[in-house]
């Protein structure tokens, strides 16, 4: 199948469809629009997204359903009829989603970008000559990875993906309207400082989806009338040939010279291969030469043993038949459970550990690559045994040279942290000895009661009491401005303080000499968003009642700090240089 | 805010820290005397004892010099030391070992002023030898408790100003307690705020207290002190939790926002200096781009940066 799409193209839409009075299928994948003759295994009319000009559909109850692609070449258009019973539906298909393509197109700006490899040949490049193309899909960059940017092509994907960003998170789109359809900062400037968004989206976009490793379940779609329809798609296909490399070769041999597509896979959904290994259904499908055959050939691929793998070269720390000389002495029998073929068991089960094995490798080589054969007899070095056997734990450890940490007064980290150094006063005139003395003395010559009643000052309550509440307070969950303000109103301040700290980080980034221009425009942003942003609020606040003015006030008024000093600063800088630079 | 790993069912080990200080409480200014004070601290010892049967209570002595255990005396050996057991009618005989045994032990701390005059500096008590000592004394009973039952705390009960030469032992027992979740509650009870205690009680998630008036201290300690930590998930208990965390330069101890930090010993300095003044550490690198050091310049100058703002409520 791979000859017949490209690498990373799927398909969004296809039908039955007749080209030229030939059977066949139409297909609308996410580069082009394609139609494939029954039984074909290439597209016979391939137009790529960006040739497509314009698109006609047949009237509503006309006789035959019928859409016409007219493509950017001139004088070059395909028919297609559809002939299936419910052909409308797939008219009205194929024809949402060329619009959806064409309108896709028309929004992107006119830019181009090369496409690295894989570009069907079918297409003419050469017949528009400098026509800008876009990039129809960031996914189609290929393995390659990240694509390069060149010249306006850049230019052309960071808009995608700007607006992608936008559609995607609300609260960034309500700052560029606030912020650059209000004419505070200029496109450019909102993108510069989230550079990292853009990069993060673009990477996002550009990962593939690689192949899928499930073990490939055909399950039917049981239909109304008790009818099974199984859906092939490319992918199932693609899974099939991966799974049974027998079906692969009897398909290169028959497809399409003896059966047709359809005709192949409807045998083979009805033959012994296929139902072998579902239950429910006897032994009585018809005889099928060409599925039998392959059935006969995929089991005596899995009966014989795999080639054995040269064990010449085996890494000593994983060769098991090393440590035999240490098992000599024990008498239990050989396990025989894991040796294959040996029991009647095994005998039965190995043909479906060998299929699974045979897709797990597979599997493994599409991600991974095939194992590298080994490169002759590696020398049995001892540095590699060494390395994996001796612990860096139990080597002894060599002392570092380190310096001794010599603080000469430790109380200078007091001071830094107490402010001035003090201790308790002893009076200058006395001695420690006979404070000392007359402490013990006023101790033993009062004995200390306890069945006295206690004389509590009755402020010691009071001030407790202020305490809890202040303590309490402040463990109260704070109030937050949603529920102080009407919702609306709510969204209206976070929009204007998001707007305010956007303006303000652009303002203390232009504070540079070279910058001067935007730092100027970036003090009238910042009067503006003072005197009639943070006002409309205001006002409006001011007509629901007081509590909700003085929250909204209380809410604004870091920002409003912070402008004041944005706008502080921008007085005291230098004028003439500012001034200079404008003009 | 609540606190899982504490039930009803625990078993409270108080850790009582005194500060004897003779110099502090025979200064003239002292609102309060030792004994008068011991008064409300024997009470406050006895309700906690009552609060539960398998409540238990330690008792240290941060004197001038030395440090003691005061209650329960490990295996003293000083003849005449034994607890009094003589039987009183009217007292709960496990109240009175309790007071017998911290009276009798501050007298004898008093008897012998040897220590205390040795101390080169005079006048500040053995805050962070107490601490450890508590410390260990919790370790020990936590380690005893397969149950895991004991929760620990410690009371710091201090006249004493903070002393200069303490800081580092004190901000390690502070840091051990930290790690071992034990609260330090510490009651200043009278005097100017003790900087280093209220940085303990704030890290160790403890009380705070500085009563205005200490003649009612009975009543500070039952209301603040008393609540053991499962009680405190569902208490509003006074205290304050602001604490003054800004660091002085060592160099003019001014109070700086953005300044020079050595990157060995930590000691802060508003200037570039290439040899570290407290550790003698040299630095061979040049300070900061030009730029970066305006940048500096400007923002130690205006103490709050421009810095964009946040949503108040």
């Amino acid at each position: 199948m791979s000859a017949m799409w490209e690498a990373g193209e799927t398909i969004t839409t296809e039908a039955p469809a007749l080209f030229k009075k030939r059977s066949g299928t139409a297909y609308l994948t996410n580069r082009r629009l394609a139609w494939v003759p029954q039984g074909g295994l290439a597209p016979m009319v391939s137009v790529k997204h960006i040739d497509i000009k314009t698109f006609f559909v047949s009237k509503e109850n006309a006789a035959r359903v019928m859409v016409k692609v007219v493509e950017n070449r001139p004088d070059t258009s395909h028919s297609f009829e559809f002939p299936s019973s419910n052909a409308a539906k797939e008219r009205d298909e194929f024809k949402d989603a060329i619009t959806a393509v064409i309108s896709a197109r028309q929004s992107r700006t006119a830019a181009s970008t090369p496409t690295p490899g894989g570009a069907s040949p079918l297409v003419s490049d050469a017949s528009a000559p400098g026509t800008p193309k876009t990039l129809m899909n960031a996914s189609r960059a290929g393995p390659s990875g990240i694509k390069r940017p060149l010249n306006g092509g850049a230019a052309a994907a960071e808009l995608r993906v700007r607006v992608a960003l936008l559609t995607q998170d609300k609260d960034l789109a309500t700052l560029h309207k606030d912020l650059v359809i209000g004419k505070h900062v200029s496109e450019e400037e909102f993108w510069e400082s989230r550079k990292h968004l853009l990069r993060n989206k673009t990477v996002m976009d550009q990962q593939q989806k690689g192949q899928s490793s499930a073990w490939l379940d055909l399950k039917p779609e049981t239909g109304e009338s008790n009818d099974v329809k199984y859906v092939m798609t490319p992918q199932v296909i693609h899974s099939i040939f991966q799974q049974y490399p027998a079906i692969k070769r009897k398909y290169d041999e028959n497809v399409p010279d003896i059966l047709s597509e359809g005709e192949f896979w409807k045998r083979f959904f009805q033959s012994r291969f296929f139902h072998r290994s579902r239950s429910g259904r006897g032994a009585n499908e018809p005889d099928d030469d060409i599925f039998d055959r392959a059935l006969e050939e995929d089991e005596e691929e899995t009966k014989n043993a795999p080639k054995r793998m040269r064990l010449d070269h085996i890494d000593k720390l994983l060769d098991l038949s090393t440590t035999e000389e240490d098992h000599l002495e024990s008498y239990t029998s050989p396990d025989s459970t894991m040796a294959a073929g040996k029991t009647k068991g095994s005998k039965e089960a190995i043909p479906l550990i060998r299929r699974f094995n045979r897709y797990a490798q597979r599997v493994l080589n599409s991600t991974v690559g095939p194992k590298r054969p080994s490169t002759g007899p590696e020398p049995f070095s001892m540095s590699g045994v060494e390395r994996a056997i001796v612990l860096e734990d139990l080597q002894e450890q060599k002392e570092a040279s380190r310096i001794v940490l010599d603080i000469q007064d430790t109380r200078r980290y007091f001071e830094s942290q107490g402010g001035d150094l003090k201790s308790s006063k002893i009076p200058e005139n006395q001695d420690p000895a006979d404070i000392l003395d007359q402490f013990y003395r006023d101790f033993a010559s009062y004995r200390v009661v306890l069945n006295r009643p206690f004389t509590i000052p009755p402020s010691t309550f009071d001030t407790l009491m202020k305490d809890v509440k202040v303590n309490r307070a402040k463990m109260m969950p704070p109030q937050d401005g949603s529920q102080l303000l009407p919702p609306q109103l709510y969204q209206d301040a976070l929009a204007c303080h998001a707007a305010g700290n956007e303006i303000l980080r652009h303002f203390w980034s232009s504070t540079g000499a070279d910058k001067a221009a935007k730092y100027v425009r970036m003090v009238e942003s910042l009067k503006k968003v003072r005197d009639e942003n943070v006002k409309a609020l205001l006002i409006q606040a001011s007509s629901l009642d007081a509590a909700c003015l003085d929250a909204l006030k209380m809410m604004l008024k870091p920002m409003l700090g912070a402008i004041q000093k944005a706008l502080k600063h921008a007085e005291t800088r230098p004028k003439p240089m500012t001034r200079k630079l404008v003009q | 805010m609540k606190d899982t790993s504490t039930s009803e069912d625990d078993s409270n080990l108080l850790v009582i820290v005194i500060d004897t200080n003779p110099f502090e409480w025979e200064h003239p200014s002292a609102p309060l005397k030792l004994n008068q004070a011991l008064q409300h601290i024997l009470a406050f010892m006895n309700a906690h004892l009552a609060g539960r049967h398998d409540n238990k209570l330690a008792v240290i002595a941060s004197h001038v010099g030395v440090s003691k255990f005061l209650y329960p005396t490990l295996n003293e050996l000083t003849p005449g030391s034994k607890v009094q057991t003589k039987k009183d009618a009217n007292v709960y005989q496990v109240f009175k070992v309790v007071n017998d045994a911290v009276i009798s032990g501050i007298s004898r701390l008093l008897q012998d002023p040897g220590p205390t005059l040795q101390e080169k500096d005079l006048g500040s008590s053995k805050i962070a030898a107490s601490l450890s000592l508590g410390l260990c004394y919790i370790n020990q009973a936590v380690r005893s408790d397969g149950m895991g039952h004991v929760k620990a705390r410690i009371l710091v009960l201090t006249v004493s100003p903070d002393s200069s030469s303490d800081y580092i032992p004190i901000m390690n027992c502070i840091f051990s307690a930290q790690k071992a979740n034990i609260p330090i509650d510490v009651c200043k009870i009278w005097g100017e705020d003790a900087v280093f205690l209220q940085q303990a009680a704030h890290i160790t998630e403890g009380i705070y207290m500085r009563p205005d008036d200490p003649q009612g201290l009975l009543q500070i300690l039952m209301f603040s002190f008393l609540p053991d930590m499962f009680s405190r998930n569902y208490l509003y208990l006074p205290g304050q939790d602001q604490v003054d965390f800004r660091a002085a330069c060592f160099c003019h101890k001014k109070i700086v926002d953005i300044g020079y930090v050595c990157s060995v010993c930590l000691s802060i300095f508003c200037s570039f200096s290439p040899v570290c003044s407290t550790c003698k550490t040299k630095f061979a690198f040049q300070p900061l781009l030009p730029s970066a050091r305006r940048l500096v310049k400007g923002a130690a100058s205006s103490p709050s940066s421009p810095r964009p703002s946040t949503p108040a409520i």
